[in-house]
């Protein structure tokens, strides 16, 4: 996959992951990983870039005797997975109509 | 290897950055393994799921040089009166800074002639022990005692000079590349900034 493209689609899938509930890092590798590849290393530049453009917020909290960060959406987060989710439908007509052409030539 | 070999070994790779970034890095990777062995890996296998520290510092460097690099340098046009100032004033500041680079790469130079001395040094230490000590037994089988005895001390003295002087000037070689990468770097980032005015 292309990696400027992955790295879009990484961003999205980490709001995503945090939608419905706050999460932290390690849980949010293990919901996205079945999807797409992602690695710890991966991870923590996207988190630190979406949380500078401010689409999720970081709390620490005590989790058994230690400090966890949790990750929380941020409604312009919630606004960029939507965005995002209307895109898709554009490039999704781009494709069939790519497709369609295809099976045209043939 | 173990979860504070690691963040040792992470902390010292990213020595470059400034020390709230470390801090934020090294606790990331932290509670990271903190989580996969309360998911049930042991420390070893933790840290081995997180990758190499090669990797990981070549993908934080990346992620860094992408953050600074991604606002490009805003080329501001220069006025009538600023333009008419660099070209008269051209005689003068591009001589000064001609003398300013020659003076840098000379003291470069003059640098780097030091650490070839120091080699040169180390090297003539090695040379003294490598014909001094089988000179010393040669001395021995001739009857010479004495003069054996002190032509051997003076080859172990050199040979453990040459020792110490190598491994010192190996150090300062270390030092004095960095330095020049630096150099050279911060050297064409002011070239560049240079060519952006124009």
């Amino acid at each position: 996959m292309d990696i400027q493209l992955k790295r879009g689609l990484l961003d999205i899938c980490v709001l995503s992951a945090i939608k419905n509930e706050a999460s932290y890092g390690y849980q949010i590798i293990k919901d996205i990983k079945p999807y797409v590849e992602i690695s710890e290393s991966t991870l923590y530049p996207i988190l630190r870039r979406l949380e500078n453009n401010e689409y999720l917020t970081v709390t620490t909290s005590e989790h058994n005797g230690r400090l966890r960060k949790y990750y929380h959406i941020t409604p312009q987060g919630r606004k960029k997975i939507e965005d995002f989710k209307n895109e898709w439908k554009e490039i999704i007509s781009v494709y069939k109509f790519i497709t369609r052409e295809a099976d045209v030539n043939v | 290897m173990s979860k504070i070999e690691f963040l040792n070994a992470l902390r010292k790779e990213l020595k470059e950055l400034s020390e709230n970034d470390i801090n934020q890095y090294t606790q990331y990777y932290s509670e990271m393994i903190d989580d996969m062995i309360e998911d049930g890996l042991s420390e070893d296998n933790a840290v081995a799921a997180i990758g190499s520290i090669d990797e990981i510092t070549a993908q934080i460097t990346e992620e860094v040089s992408r953050s600074v690099t991604k606002e490009p340098i805003a080329k501001r046009k220069l006025k009538a009166w600023e333009i008419v100032l660099l070209a008269a004033g051209s005689p003068v500041w591009f001589s000064l800074l001609v003398a300013a680079f020659a003076v840098v790469i000379s003291l470069l130079a003059a640098g780097g002639s030091v650490i070839i001395s120091f080699y040169a040094a180390s090297l003539a230490f090695g040379v003294s022990a490598f014909g001094s000590i089988p000179y010393s037994i040669f001395m021995f089988t001739k009857g010479n005692t004495a003069g054996g005895i002190f032509l051997l001390g003076a080859g172990l003295i050199c040979a453990g000079l040459a020792i110490f002087a190598f491994a010192g000037t190996n150090k300062l070689a270390k030092l004095y590349i960095k330095l020049c990468k630096k150099t050279f770097t911060w050297l064409t980032s002011c070239l560049k900034r240079k060519e952006n005015a124009k």
